[in-house]
């Protein structure tokens, strides 16, 4: 009965570690984008320079129209930008922000981040 | 031996039993400068491939140690590894997490192949090293039809860069970029210009210390049992069978991990084909380090792997430089690692006769002495 009981507890283990490893080692594709955006009537535009840095990786710089592509892992995930609007204001934001299990690919509006606005992470389906 | 035996019959006793890496030493000593290749490379070469296959070839030393030879069956193991990685691919499980989940994944299946190998060779014991080289040529069937056939089909892949165009069944090439050297750069150290893949040393460490402490215990000293005599050991109330069994079990399971780390450092599986080799290579690397199908050292994996794969990677370039034509090398690597195989074998065989025939000279004159 105790043999039973351990090796069903192992068992368990490894399938939590399992679920664990796949919730960390998810991969995501961020789409970040410096470009003029209208949400919910809105209008947020472009900056003259943004830099971003995702999970303290490499740092990015993105000019108007500019939209790049990031590739990461888990859910959990935190940006740092450095922004220089086009009235020559400098701006520093971090952000942490989780993302769904399930969804591959976000678009990321550094604009309406910026501005605060909720709508700047939507998700993103790619055409076929 | 007796102790009245000369220094040169002991000299060259020693030098019989490790006549196969002294024969790659020469070969090496000779191969190096017609290469051409300078020190630093070689060095950063042999470096790689020791991170890369050792895992694989210390997951032959346990069935070793129970008396089972050299465990052909790795190559399912092999595998079951493959089919992590397919699967992690598929999820997009990318990093160390990926290749730790990839893994986990292979545990049940090497342990249900494990499990099937044991019981096979249990029932041909004295042939396991053939039946275990046939049973490979089988299961690998057995994973052209799951692979081929039923992912796509049976086993959902929603990935459509895996997929053949037809809609079922995994392409010819896996990219694994997603854990490509993940574990080899997760501790970055560079000495004098060659990287050292510090992590995969790491958990190499780790497999020797758990071997060392595992021939230590209890189920260790069992298989030791075993593999010095089997009716000896049934005598004295060791379960022959189930020892037998969970050697292969854990050389399996081993064996899947050892291939997940080998893939990783290359960054892409060749679905088809990449385990067939897996099991010729790792144990012709063992042999070659001086081990025999009865006694394996962990040092003669190391030195095994480095003297196997140094003429790996000079023959080519030896041959190209020495007669004008690369295909003479890549023709010698085949060649030896095959040949090394048949020399080994031979001269185990050779060797055990003679000790025997020693044995009973030393009992003759013993008797001899008495009268």
């Amino acid at each position: 009965m105790r043999k039973t009981i351990v090796r069903a507890a192992a068992v368990v283990v490894i399938i939590l570690l399992c679920v664990f490893l796949y919730n960390i080692g998810k991969a995501h594709t961020f789409l970040p984008e410096n470009k003029t955006i209208e949400l919910d009537g809105m209008k947020y535009r472009d900056y003259s320079e943004i830099t971003i840095s995702i999970d303290g990786g490499e740092e990015k710089e993105l000019y108007p129209r500019d939209r790049i592509k990031v590739e990461v892992s888990g859910q959990s995930h935190r940006i740092k930008i450095s922004a220089v609007s086009r009235s020559g204001e400098e701006i520093e934001i971090t952000r942490r922000f989780r993302v769904k299990l399930r969804t591959k690919m976000y678009l990321l509006s550094l604009p309406a981040l910026i501005e605060g606005d909720d709508a700047w992470l939507q998700e993103f389906t790619p055409l076929n | 031996m007796s102790k009245n035996e000369s220094t040169g019959r002991k000299f060259l006793y020693q030098v019989e039993r490790n006549l196969v890496p002294i024969l790659f030493l020469v070969i090496s000593v000779i191969a190096i400068p017609l290469s051409g290749y300078s020190y630093g490379y070689l060095i950063q070469e042999i470096l790689i491939r020791l991170a890369r296959n050792s895992f694989l070839v210390l997951a032959l030393l346990i069935p070793i140690m129970a008396g089972m030879g050299l465990n052909f069956g790795i190559v399912l193991g092999a595998m079951a590894g493959e089919i992590g990685l397919i699967f992690i691919t598929d999820w997009q499980i990318v990093g160390l997490p990926g290749m730790f989940l990839a893994m986990l994944l292979s545990i049940p299946l090497s342990v249900l192949l494990g499990l099937m190998t044991g019981k096979i060779l249990n029932m041909a014991k004295g042939r396991e090293m053939v039946t275990g080289f046939i049973l490979a040529f089988f299961m690998n069937g057995v994973y052209q039809l799951v692979v081929l056939y039923g992912m796509g089909t049976v086993i959902p892949i929603v990935s459509q860069n895996l997929v053949l165009s037809r809609g079922y069944g995994i392409r010819n090439a896996v990219n694994l970029i997603g854990i490509r050297q993940v574990l080899d750069t997760l501790i970055p150290l560079k000495i004098g210009g060659i990287n050292i893949p510090v992590a995969t040393f790491l958990l190499i460490t780790l497999l020797c210390f758990f071997i060392v402490w595992f021939r230590k215990t209890k189920l260790g000293q069992d298989m030791r049992a075993v593999g010095q005599d089997m009716a000896v050991s049934e005598e004295s109330g060791i379960n022959v069978e189930r020892t037998r069994i969970i050697s292969i079990i854990i050389s399996t399971v081993l064996a899947g991990f050892g291939m997940i780390i080998y893939l990783q450092n290359i960054g892409t599986m060749n679905t088809y084909n990449s385990h067939e080799q897996v099991g010729m290579f790792s144990i012709a690397a063992i042999l070659v380090g001086g081990a025999s199908v009865s006694k394996a050292k962990i040092s003669n994996v190391f030195l095994g792997v480095g003297l196997f794969h140094l003429m790996f990677v000079v023959s080519p370039m030896a041959g190209k430089n020495l007669i004008g034509q690369a295909q003479l090398g890549e023709y010698f690597r085949v060649f030896v690692s095959y040949g090394v195989i048949s020399v080994a074998l031979v001269l185990y065989a050779l060797r055990k006769r003679r000790d025997k025939a020693r044995a009973g000279q030393v009992l003759s004159d013993a008797q001899g002495e008495e009268k």
